[in-house]
């Protein structure tokens, strides 16, 4: 079958047409998505001040229950260390006895 | 009807262009489909990262409610106030009221308070590309509790729940736990060194110098006095409560509110040095007689000269309590139990605890020896206490790992020869020089309190060069010093006796001199030079029994973050 050259100008003009937009269209829809995601990065957890600031505990995965552990060595609760005020009273000393405090001699201090 | 085949092209055309059409519409379609999946995913991996920063900064806050914002306002409350109160919450077993009432900043609540759950909320905060904001939600996790006069535990539950949301993808993180407050009167063994006045009780100045080294936190109600560069090294908090502070200045003292006179008198701070503090009342809550009772187990009246371990049935009722001048060495027998060799008069005692089968033996050599049930640890059961009605002439030995004592004495006590706990890391290094380790009782029971009423601790004359005391020192109205300090040791190559390492801390009303140095170079010339390491367990509210404690109260925590659930919940 025979195609007049009309016809095959206006084929070429519409092939060629077509890639160029096409092409632009690919380029641009590219050049959106590279462009989309690399301007959004994921945020970085606060660093705490400093490290004793930081709670100790060791983190999970995602959707994991765990039990925590302490890091250092240190036991919780605390101790029993006061006895009870029963008696009133002053608190101070019922005697005084000190040292005498020798003479020091010229060009010398004490520490 | 078609004539001829002309126009076909711009058919086929047409036909290629509209697939062609098609399959690009498919391809943008699927793409920004898949652009917005992405974006939905990685919303909500941000939003998830922005409630677990948000669940951390909640855990951080909780600590600083209870160990500062409570604490503030405990101790800031006159003591017999507060003490009324927390009766009264005990009592009707409503702790969250304490919490509520007294966990303020400014005067201002932070926890309401909504039926059996007092929460405090953070503010909304933006971080990255969202924001993350979290609420505290605590409960009681039963009735508080009455541990000793004056001695209180308030246990809680606590839920911190955090969401983080990033345009309008939201992710929430729960941290559960308990922790327990325990109210108490504030203790002295909390400073590496305290004095009222920082000279000497004539008024006499008692320098820092290149000798002297802190490890752990200071206060003085005086100032405190610099020599030369460096006058001091100083690994802790520093406080005094007079605006200025005394430069040596090479000889024409100078009062400077500065923390360095220029480049002449320059401690090393490795921490703050803050000047203008309130001053801290050295008043007891505990007195002598109470010290006095817990050692004779309550039993009063007149004592001749001796050395008593007071028992009833078999049973002892007291701790150990002495009358006269005396001398008491510490140790361990062949079966690792703690020993005790007192000598009163021409009375001595053997006095051996068995901490396995819970049992005193007391030998007095040329006499009998007595075997008890129980421990010479006083009426309360704090831990061991050695009373002495006199003098303690010479103190020395060893703290057997579980032991937990108190000497105290109504005057004098002298240090003879080294104090060391059987258990404790040794330090590493060379005081004041980089990379000096201190030694440390961390995680080990032994402890002991050297307590003087009415006279001086010193270091006495026998005591050796290089000496280590291990234990916290308190003259309640006098010094802790080094007998005959400006002659030890003068003349010696090295110049004095080295150093004295102590480890615990020194509350005492005046400062005591370890020794003496030239002034125009600053070298040693007698005594001690002086490094002071305070022992960490104090900061944790552990005392040596029965050791005097501020009229004030604390209120802390120390047990928030040792159990903590975990979970991540979906919105």
């Amino acid at each position: 079958m025979a195609i007049d050259k009309k016809a095959s100008k206006l084929l070429l003009i519409s092939a060629v047409s077509f890639v160029v937009f096409f092409s632009v269209i690919i380029i641009s829809v590219n050049n959106w998505l590279k462009q989309a995601l690399k301007e959004e990065t994921l945020p970085v957890q606060p660093v705490p001040a400093n490290e004793s600031d930081k709670p100790k505990y060791r983190q999970a995965p995602i959707g994991v229950v765990s039990e925590q552990m302490p890091l250092s060595g240190t036991t919780a609760g605390v101790k029993k260390s006061i006895i009870p005020e029963k008696t009133a009273g002053s608190g101070k000393n019922e005697s005084k006895e000190s040292i005498e405090e020798p003479v020091m001699p010229a060009g010398v201090l004490a520490n | 009807m078609l004539r001829n085949n002309k126009g076909i092209a711009l058919a086929i055309s047409f036909l290629v262009i509209t697939v062609l059409l098609i399959l690009a519409t498919v391809f943008i379609l699927r793409s920004v489909g898949e652009k917005s999946a992405a974006d939905r995913e990685r919303k909500s991996i941000q939003a998830f990262y922005l409630a677990e920063a948000g669940g951390n900064e909640a855990l951080n806050r909780l600590n600083v409610l209870i160990n500062t914002d409570l604490m503030f306002t405990v101790n800031s409350t006159n003591p017999q106030v507060l003490a009324n109160n927390v009766r009264s919450y005990v009592n009707a077993g409503n702790g969250l009221a304490f919490l509520v009432n007294y966990t303020k900043e400014g005067a201002v609540a932070q926890f309401t308070l909504n039926g059996n759950v007092a929460s405090s909320s953070g503010q909304l905060t933006n971080l990255g590309q969202g924001t993350y904001q979290y609420i505290i939600s605590v409960t009681q996790n039963g009735n508080p509790v009455t541990v000793a006069t004056d001695v209180w535990d308030f246990p809680y539950n606590y839920k911190a729940t955090s969401t983080g949301t990033v345009a309008g993808s939201s992710r929430k993180v729960i941290s559960s736990g308990d922790f327990t407050v325990r109210v108490q009167h504030d203790n002295f063994a909390r400073y590496a060194l305290f004095d009222v006045h920082h000279s000497s009780p004539s008024g006499g100045d008692v320098w820092f110098k290149n000798t002297t080294n802190f490890s752990g936190p200071l206060h003085t109600n005086d100032r405190y006095r610099f020599y030369g560069n460096p006058s001091g090294t100083f690994n802790g908090a520093v406080a005094q409560h007079l605006t200025t502070a005394k430069f040596f200045n090479s000889g024409n003292n100078i009062l400077l509110d500065a923390d360095r006179n220029g480049d002449i008198d320059v401690p090393i701070f490795n921490d703050e040095y803050q000047r203008g503090v309130n001053e801290i009342n050295l008043e007891s809550s505990v007195t002598q007689q109470d010290l006095r009772d817990q050692a004779q187990g309550g039993v009063g009246g007149s004592y001749d000269d001796g050395i008593y371990v007071n028992n009833s049935g078999g049973n002892v009722i007291g701790g150990i309590y002495i009358k006269g001048d005396s001398t008491v060495e510490m140790g361990k027998d062949a079966n690792n139990n703690a020993t005790y060799r007192i000598v009163q008069g021409t009375t001595t005692k053997n006095i051996t605890v068995d901490y396995t089968n819970n049992r005193t033996t007391v030998q007095t050599v040329s006499g009998p020896t007595d075997v008890y049930n129980g421990k010479p640890d006083g009426i309360d059961n704090l831990g061991n206490i050695i009373y002495v009605d006199g003098a303690v002439n010479s103190l020395s030995g060893l703290v057997q790992k579980d032991s937990q004592v108190t000497v105290s004495s109504q005057s004098d006590i002298v240090i003879s020869n080294h104090i060391t706990y059987e258990e404790y890391n040794p330090s590493q290094g060379v005081p004041g020089q980089a990379g000096y380790v201190p030694p440390n009782a961390d995680g080990k029971t032994n402890l002991l309190g050297i307590l003087s009423w009415g006279g001086d601790v010193m270091i006495g004359t026998s005591a050796p060069n290089d000496i280590n005391i291990h234990g916290s020192v308190m003259a309640r109205n006098g010094i802790f010093t080094v007998d005959d300090y400006a002659n030890r040791c003068y003349g010696n190559p090295v110049g004095g006796c080295g150093t004295a390492t102590l480890l615990g801390g020194a509350i005492t009303d005046f400062y005591g001199a370890f020794g003496t140095f030239w002034s125009a170079n600053g070298n040693p010339r007698s005594g001690y030079g002086r490094n002071f390491v305070y022992d960490e367990r104090m900061a944790q509210g552990t005392a040596p029994p029965y050791f005097p404690s501020m009229r004030t109260f604390v209120a802390f925590t120390n047990d928030i973050t040792d159990k903590i659930t975990w979970q991540e919940g979906g919105i």
